[in-house]
């Protein structure tokens, strides 16, 4: 009897626990009682302790708002939003990238944060660059944190030591590879990339690629914003990306970088063991690289430098890279206090502080450094999202890692293709992408491209 | 007084109560996500809450066949396969078979530490591994040049990529097959092996020609269990080459159509097929290998 009571009661309490367990998936944010709580998810588990106490002072101000700050390794970041939008919706306030918000935008799941832009614009830098790259079919949804941009970081000492010239143009930057090499019997590699395939080298030839766009003038063309130029009546500027892939191999067959170090930080070690004496690098990523070097070993940093001619066109440089930036959902209950936690994280003094102790480049004017480095990093990335683009259609990853392949191939002699059947390849594989039903279901299509494009030849002397 | 028909359907009753929590998780983690997986792979659903979901027949499967990486990945995983089921297999029977020989307080230790790397989680084994191959101030690397060898770029060289991930597979996995075989070899009869050393057998007459043959079907077991892991294989490519196409087995390149592209409809597709074409050659493995077992 007492058995058969046990069985009934344990079979009870399985059951109840299975029905818990499910039911148990869910919760997230709400208003308990009069207090509201935000979630607040992140990518710089780095600085969590800084959020944190940035955080908790936000809601000493407003005691009626408890922000719960999660942070989320920079790499998942995409995958764990997506996640959390489709079991329930996207955190009331999160970071991502301005540049990566477009689908978000057009498929409503960001809140537009038009006055906030429109009253804050005439405090951000370089005519609010930042914030326009947030602006998606007329509206703004990122509110842009700080600068997240790719430099040139070059070991001081060895300069001196050889007897070496910062470069100010990417022809100089070439000559100094040449003198590295040359000086050093072949010991050194000017430059330390890392990554694989789709890696920092990559941006060597996005960054060339950037002043084929710049100087043949694609960047002022309606197509080049959704990033669906149809280039193909385009010879000449097929072509000229052709040019700049078999600039990107000589680089390459010279030994300017490696395919070596597969990690950021091999590449990083190359640098502090004297191997290599710059490093394409990270701004934000710079006080781990402080860390990690003697006192003795003084380093210094340059924008990829851009050739002459741009200089003497009086055009915007180029620089690879983003802004971290604030977005609320539009799925959020508590609009109005998101809005405002947001405006409190770009507020000057929330912002002075956080570039003070994290040595990031706020993109506020009055945000006042207190060394020269960060200083000179302000300067170098002022021209971060000159030229902004917004892919309006996603492309897949047979596409992307397709084109890598491609060049990758091209790079160490794997392929028979030569650089303008790449170039076409590449151009094919994208066409595929934007014209793929199921990947871009709005009937998506190449645009043509409306301007006349520059091609006299004194703009590319730098590409041969 | 109950009847036994009464009591029996109390019984079942009861018994259906008990298996509810089971069934519950089965029907919701095992059978529901299959279903569901299917249903996706006829429609055009991406991934997102606002995506469409119609059902476009068998368009994702067309794809798979004219237009997709799914076939290269997948030949990528049958080399793999192929190369750790045949390391694997051989090295864990030899390595059972030591063991085998060993005292018993010896087989306690060896045990134990030849095991050890099969319950480590791939990541931990892999941010081991990566310093083990780092070129320049890695493991091997440092040990090769005491000889004055160049080390290879383990990970970043074309031709060492594949020969680098088989050997971390097998040093992961091996210890699985190894106590497999052990298990089976401590089955035999004493009393046969201790016969045929009365009539003479060397270690390896009686190694290939008894342990060999009555440990046939656990053989079965190693190398389906090597293939359908070795086909599925994606944790290891994952964590040590993240995004190189050159390494793209078929489980990653699914896993790059879900998470990379979002497109569910199509990965569920190539999900589906691919379970499909590990079944089959799991059955045609086995067949091959009872005929075996029969001779």
């Amino acid at each position: 009897m007492k058995n058969s009571f046990l069985k009934k009661l344990t079979a009870a309490v399985l059951a109840a626990c299975s029905i818990f367990a499910v039911s148990a998936c869910g919760g997230g944010t709400g208003t308990r009682g009069n207090k509201v709580k935000l979630e607040f998810v992140h990518y710089w588990p780095e600085h969590a302790t800084l959020l944190k106490e940035i955080c908790r002072e936000y809601s000493a101000e407003n005691p009626d708002v408890t922000i719960t700050p999660t942070n989320v390794p920079y790499s998942n970041i995409e995958s764990q939003l997506m996640n959390m939008l489709r079991s329930g919706g996207l955190p009331d306030v999160f970071c991502y990238w301005s540049n990566a918000c477009y689908n978000l935008a057009k498929d409503g799941y960001l809140a537009n944060i038009d006055e906030f832009a429109e009253q804050e614009k005439a405090n951000y830098v370089n005519d609010a660059f930042s914030l326009e790259d947030g602006k998606i079919n007329g509206h703004y949804y990122a509110a842009p944190f700080r600068a997240s941009g790719y430099v040139i970081v070059y070991n001081k000492k060895m300069f001196q030591d050889y007897n070496w010239k910062v470069p100010e143009t990417l022809e100089e930057l070439e000559t100094l590879c040449y003198d590295v090499i040359e000086d050093s019997a072949g010991e050194l590699t000017p430059l330390a990339v890392y990554g694989t395939s789709s890696g920092t080298m990559m941006q060597i030839k996005s960054t060339f690629d950037a002043y084929v766009n710049i100087l043949s003038g694609l960047v002022k063309d309606p197509a080049y914003y959704c990033n669906r130029q149809d280039a193909s009546k385009e010879s000449g500027l097929q072509q000229l990306y052709a040019d700049s892939l078999v600039k990107f191999k000589k680089w390459y067959d010279a030994g300017f970088f490696t395919l070596d170090p597969q990690t950021r930080d091999n590449a990083q070690k190359e640098f502090t063991n004297g191997k290599t004496p710059m490093i394409l690098f990270n701004n934000n990523n710079l006080d781990v690289l402080q860390a990690t070097i003697g006192e003795d070993f003084r380093i210094g940093a340059i924008s990829f430098p851009a050739p002459e001619i741009v200089a003497e066109l009086n055009l915007n440089t180029f620089t690879n890279g983003t802004f971290d930036s604030i977005f609320i959902a539009k799925s959020s209950r508590h609009y109005d206090v998101a809005l405002d936690f947001m405006k409190y994280l770009m507020s000057d003094e929330v912002q002075q502080k956080w570039a003070q102790r994290t040595r990031s480049v706020s993109l506020k004017k009055n945000v006042v450094y207190d060394n020269d480095e960060q200083r000179n990093m302000a300067t170098l990335l002022s021209q971060l999202g000159a030229y902004p683009q917004k892919a309006d259609f996603t492309m897949s990853t047979d596409a992307s890692s397709g084109n890598y392949t491609l060049v990758n191939n091209y790079l160490t002699n794997a392929s028979n293709y030569t650089a303008l059947e790449v170039v076409q390849k590449g151009f094919e594989n994208t066409v595929k992408s934007v014209t793929d039903k199921i990947l871009n279901p709005g009937n998506l299509q190449m645009i043509e491209i409306t301007t006349t494009l520059d091609y006299s030849e004194n703009r590319y002397t730098w590409l041969k | 007084m109950f009847s036994t028909k009464q009591m029996r359907r109390k019984a079942n009753l009861w018994g259906w109560i008990f298996a509810t929590p089971t069934v519950i998780g089965i029907c919701a983690f095992t059978f529901y996500p299959i279903i569901y997986s299917l249903i996706l792979s006829f429609t055009n659903y991406r991934s997102l809450p606002t995506d469409p979901m119609d059902f476009i027949g068998f368009k994702n499967y067309e794809w798979i066949f004219t237009e997709s990486a799914f076939f290269k990945g997948l030949a990528l995983s049958l080399e793999f396969t192929l190369i750790t089921t045949v390391i694997q297999t051989v090295l864990g029977f030899f390595m059972a078979y030591m063991l085998y020989r060993m005292i018993p307080a010896m087989q306690g230790v060896y045990r134990v530490i030849l095991y050890l790397p099969n319950i480590l989680p791939a990541a931990v084994v892999s941010v081991m591994w990566t310093f083990i191959y780092e070129p320049n101030y890695g493991l091997l690397d440092t040990l090769l040049g005491l000889f004055n060898i160049d080390a290879p770029n383990w990970l970043g060289d074309p031709a060492w990529k594949m020969p680098s991930i088989i050997i971390v597979n097998t040093w992961k996995h091996v210890g699985l097959t190894m106590i497999i075989y052990f298990v089976a070899m401590n089955a035999i009869d004493k009393q046969i092996i201790e016969s045929a050393q009365i009539d003479g057998a060397s270690s390896w007459g009686i190694l290939f020609r008894i342990i060999l043959p009555v440990t046939w079907y656990t053989t079965r077991i190693n190398v389906l269990l090597s293939m359908i892991g070795g086909l599925k294989s994606f944790d290891l490519f994952y964590l040590l080459f993240k995004d190189d196409p050159a390494m793209r087995v078929v489980g990653l390149y699914i896993f790059n159509t879900a998470y990379g592209s979002y497109v569910y409809c199509r990965a569920s597709a190539m999900a589906l097929l691919l379970a499909a074409i590990i079944s089959v050659l799991s059955l045609f493995a086995n067949k091959l290998l009872s005929k075996g077992e029969q001779v």
